[in-house]
């Protein structure tokens, strides 16, 4: 495979299936008009290590795949602000409460292994309250910012 | 941490920088698509009226112009293989010359505010 080839594989694993074939189309354009311009200039036709040098001054797959699927971000502007507030908020409170769960629990112990079985069961459950809560804020949050622009 | 300041600086106008040219860009671009061209001609006309660019920024921006309605591109063959060309759209058109009437505009508005403060 050249690399090119290479490259543009590279590019597609990024790209929304729909739009994939027509990008590909577009990148391979971009990176035969850079190879046509340096062979104008050294006066040859470019072997392969001289094609990889081209490719490797392009920029990360990623970086240009998302280059050419530009999207409004999930949660945006000043409602992005209030995201991380309420999800640093939810992140506190949660790890409050079951750290004084697993603290009252740790009193309440008759052995050390006791302390380990509720601090590992304090983990698994505050870890749960964990996900849930930020999948819950992320939603609610989502909601807002898609009905906030549907009134624009 | 402490910053420094001249770093602080010339990052800080790097991307004050960056927000002037982008929408300038698209004016260009629009501009030179009066008559169908080449991804690289596009650039390379760019380049040549002082408005440099990436061509890996660029094709991206002309495909979201044509996504958008204000350009239409054309596969057809050029010498040994198939290039994209791009022409600006009847839509287009009339974008580019609203934007351009507000460039001219904020240029001149611009223009007097500078002339108060280095004169």
């Amino acid at each position: 495979m050249s690399p090119i080839d290479q490259y543009l594989k590279s590019v597609s694993f990024w790209l929304p299936a729909r739009k994939r074939a027509d990008i590909v189309a577009d990148l391979r354009g971009l990176l035969l008009d850079r190879v046509e311009a340096a062979e104008r200039k050294s006066g040859h036709p470019l072997g392969e290590d001289e094609q990889g040098s081209l490719v490797a001054a392009m920029e990360a797959p990623v970086i240009i795949a998302a280059r050419y699927v530009e999207q409004r971000p999930v949660i945006s502007g000043i409602l992005a602000f209030f995201y991380w507030r309420v999800l640093a908020v939810a992140a506190l409170v949660i790890t409050g409460i079951h750290t004084a769960i697993f603290g009252a629990n740790a009193v309440q112990a008759r052995s050390p292994a006791e302390i380990g079985t509720s601090g590992l069961a304090s983990l698994y459950r505050g870890g749960l309250a964990l996900l849930l809560a930020f999948a819950t804020v992320t939603l609610i949050f989502i909601l807002i910012d898609r009905h906030r622009h549907r009134l624009d | 941490m402490t910053v420094d300041p001249v770093d602080f600086s010339r990052r800080t106008l790097d991307a004050l920088r960056q927000e002037l040219r982008r929408g300038t860009l698209v004016l260009g671009a629009l501009a030179v698509l009066g008559e169908e061209r080449h991804g690289a001609d596009v650039r390379d006309t760019l380049v040549a009226g002082g408005l440099p660019i990436d061509d890996g920024a660029l094709y991206p921006m002309l495909r979201r112009l044509e996504e958008q309605g204000l350009l239409v591109s054309e596969w057809r063959t050029d010498g040994s293989r198939k290039k994209r060309f791009y022409q600006m759209s009847p839509a287009g058109a009339v974008v580019l010359a609203k934007l351009a009437r507000d460039w001219l505009n904020q240029a001149a508005a611009i223009e007097a505010l500078l002339e108060g403060t280095t004169s």
